[in-house]
């Protein structure tokens, strides 16, 4: 797994200055019909980041290898979430099951183990993926 | 009201953010071309390893304890400065840039909000958003919220975003003494001051 910040030309980052200027013109949906792909993917720029998938341990999710996932870290984990995961020194792409005193990392291949993550673990959940790339 | 906000150990803290596999253990970043330590984690402090200090005069201390030595890394440190500062600024009704680590933020408007859980929860977004721990210290003047993120920052239980300080008991009268030292003033200033009377701690 490798992370990539989004290239800032294609992001369009918000100005700093523009978050506290005020009344959105009425005429604003009308303004530009073009579909900004950026801006559909990419919900929240200060918290949004790119990962190059290597594997197929997510096959079965219509996640393979070299697919680009679109991952934001300030969405909250919900149970079967698929996220990426920083365990004992390694990153992991994996669905998250909270089942009571463990946490299980489920991959979407049955060739792959899943692991059980115990309070003894090294655990972060570094950021919830929202969107797949993928060439077709 | 003001709050300044600060990113602990701004540089060491972006490359953690992608390897964190580097927290709990000593990490420096380098100043252009290798030259100095700019950033130095809290255990790489803890070695005795001073800001600014020439990489060679570290050279032993570096292999002894296995730190992590990192070119810097501008355009990632940049990028992950706009982000701590655009969540910052969706929160406040107004931001200073003050540098690539640090904000003022402007709380008129904000008197009647509780503030000390204002900051935790601005500490806390900051940190859920990047990944960067970020000391926020509120206070009546911009000094003042300055000092309370430099305290902030010196407890370790109140780093995290766990517990950020509120200033609004100290008065003018006490504020050179505890400011001097703290606001990074110039070697000379600081000498100056000390010649005129001021004190430090």
């Amino acid at each position: 797994m490798k992370l990539y910040l989004p290239s800032e030309e294609e992001v369009a980052l918000p100005l700093v200055e523009g978050v506290r200027c005020g009344f959105p013109s009425p005429a604003e949906d009308f303004s530009d019909m073009r579909l900004n792909i950026t801006e559909e993917i990419v919900k929240n720029p200060a918290s949004t980041f790119y990962a190059r998938v290597s594997g197929n341990s997510m096959i079965n999710d219509g996640i393979g290898d070299g697919d680009i996932l679109v991952v934001d870290k300030s969405v909250d984990p919900y149970d079967g979430c698929i996220a990426i995961c920083f365990v004992d020194g390694e990153f992991t792409l994996k669905h998250v099951e909270k089942h009571g005193d463990h946490i299980l990392l489920v991959p979407g291949n049955k060739k792959f183990k899943t692991i059980r993550v115990t309070e003894d673990n090294h655990f972060t959940i570094w950021g919830i993926v929202r969107y797949v790339i993928k060439k077709l | 009201m003001y709050a300044l906000a600060d990113c602990n150990n701004f540089f060491v803290s972006c490359e953690r953010v992608f390897n964190p596999g580097l927290n709990g253990r000593p990490v420096i970043v380098l100043s252009n071309n290798d030259g100095c330590a700019v950033s130095r984690s809290n255990e790489a402090k803890a070695l005795g390893i001073k800001m600014g200090v020439p990489l060679y005069q570290i050279r032993d201390i570096v292999e002894k304890y296995n730190v992590v030595v990192f070119s810097s890394n501008f355009a990632l440190y940049g990028d992950m400065s706009k982000r701590v500062h655009l969540t910052l600024a969706q929160m406040v009704p107004a931001i200073e840039i003050y540098s690539i680590d640090e904000a003022f933020l402007d709380l008129r408007g904000m008197e009647h909000t509780d503030l000390d859980a204002f900051a935790k929860r601005a500490s806390a977004l900051c940190r859920k958003n990047t990944g960067i721990p970020v000391s926020i210290g509120v206070a009546s003047t911009k000094t003042l919220a300055k000092i309370a993120s430099q305290v902030c920052k010196g407890h370790p239980g109140m780093q995290g975003g766990k517990c950020p300080l509120r200033i609004s008991g100290v008065s003018d009268a006490d504020t050179p003494a505890c400011c001097v030292p703290m606001v990074c003033l110039q070697q000379r200033i600081f000498s100056h001051c000390r010649l005129i009377g001021y004190k430090s701690r």
